[in-house]
């Protein structure tokens, strides 16, 4: 009969995720934890890991803020094409800000798989809309400008996040 | 076999931090992931900047030396942003992955594509916008119309297009993302670029396809090849009806 002492795993593993390691090993090859380390070593390993938490975190509702800017141009998108629909009649106008909205729409449900590229691609829809728009009416340029600025800042945090998330991972 | 390159000791397939020393062994992509998401967003703002001039200058001025020397600014442009990415993109100037299925879809799909479109797009812009227009408006008052026809549309647009969107975007993008998404994204802006929503229902589906076949195929031939043909049959078309009336005849 075998010794149960005999059968208990002696291998050597890292405390933290549990990855087999060779003696001669000080760092996990799967976590980079310094399981041979000094304390010291430890210490600051789990100081970086809750710091990076952190800005994963943060990185996390800045991409948020960048999709839900998406929904909210969605939705003013749409209100603006019915507002022209229902008071002029423009059926035009209703259906092109129809179709932008359902762009940003599903631009803003993809940035929930792909927050890098969807969010890139909803600040060139954003930029196009301004431009063309200016072009068409050249005072609509100046026309809630505060909000725009902030639309293309949430944006552009979103896609700097996505990359640092991207990054970090 | 792998080593570390700060302590050099030897490093297993799977391993992800060296055991000796706790450096990190990905390659970091950082640098090069910003720099392509930058260059796409100036590659974009760019041209964006470049059709408001374009639309400036002719309203201004409307003649065919404005539309030379904008032509000839979207060539440099196209070719200026290519140097950046001057290796991956000769690349794709390649023969040996063409043969005769891919080259007969080539030619077989615009001839369809080049139809829909044409009388698709026509009766959705006359029941929405109440207009009809023809390209040879803006080219009767030129010497040879049809000559300067082929060249702005037919000639340079596969060329240089393909060059910009299926060659550098697309390179830039698949930094980034995986090819599908990449694929999707090309389309995307290449139709975004046309400045018209409502052109967005074509041109989207049919910029998947020059991306499919770029990613596939990984050459810019057969998207070119497509997009020329597609190109040519529109014009034809348009040629054609411009001259079936006899009003447009009296113009010229």
């Amino acid at each position: 009969m075998d010794n149960p002492i005999d059968l208990i795993d002696h291998t050597r593993r890292c405390s933290l995720c549990e990855t087999s390691m060779a003696e001669d090993q000080k760092f996990c090859v799967n976590c980079g934890y310094p399981e041979g380390g000094t304390e010291q070593q430890q210490s600051s390993y789990h100081a970086r890991r809750v710091l990076k938490k952190r800005r994963g975190t943060e990185a996390s509702k800045k991409i948020r803020s960048g999709r839900n800017s998406l929904f909210v141009i969605a939705a003013f998108t749409l209100a603006i094409g019915v507002f022209y629909f229902i008071r002029y009649g423009d059926n035009a106008t209703l259906i092109t800000n129809a179709i932008l909205a359902i762009i940003y729409m599903v631009l803003g449900f993809w940035s929930q798989k792909r927050p890098l590229i969807a969010l890139i691609l909803g600040l060139l829809v954003y930029l196009t809309t301004i431009v063309l728009n200016g072009i068409l009416e050249p005072e609509t340029i100046y026309k809630g400008i505060i909000i725009k600025v902030l639309i293309i800042l949430y944006l552009s945090k979103g896609i700097n996040s996505a990359l640092q998330i991207r990054n970090t991972l | 076999m792998n080593s570390c390159k700060i302590c050099q000791a030897v490093l297993n397939p799977g391993d992800i931090y060296c055991g000796n020393c706790g450096t990190k062994r990905r390659i970091d992509r950082s640098k090069k992931e910003n720099d392509s998401v930058r260059q796409v967003i100036v590659f974009y703002i760019t041209f964006l900047i470049f059709a408001v001039v374009s639309y400036v200058t002719y309203l201004e001025n409307n003649s065919l030396l404005t539309e030379i020397v904008l032509e000839s600014i979207f060539v440099l442009l196209t070719l200026g942003f290519s140097l950046f990415d001057i290796k991956g993109i000769l690349a794709l100037y390649r023969f040996d992955r063409i043969n005769w299925k891919n080259l007969l879809f080539a030619f077989i799909f615009p001839l369809f594509s080049a139809i829909a479109v044409y009388f698709g797009m026509g009766l959705l812009n006359e029941l929405l916008f109440f207009e009809d227009y023809n390209l040879f408006y803006d080219y009767i008052s030129y010497d040879n119309p049809f000559l300067w026809a082929f060249i702005f549309y037919a000639i340079l647009p596969p060329i240089f297009e393909e060059l910009a969107f299926r060659g550098f975007l697309f390179n830039k993008l698949r930094d980034v993302a995986s090819a599908n998404v990449t694929i999707l994204a090309t389309a995307f802006i290449f139709a975004l670029v046309h400045f018209s929503f409502i052109s967005f229902i074509w041109i989207f589906p049919f910029g998947i396809v020059l991306g499919y076949l770029r990613h596939r195929f990984k050459t810019l031939w057969l998207g070119m090849i497509v997009h020329f043909i597609h190109n040519l049959l529109v014009v034809l078309i348009e040629y054609y009806y411009f001259y079936q009336d006899p009003w447009n005849v009296l113009l010229e």
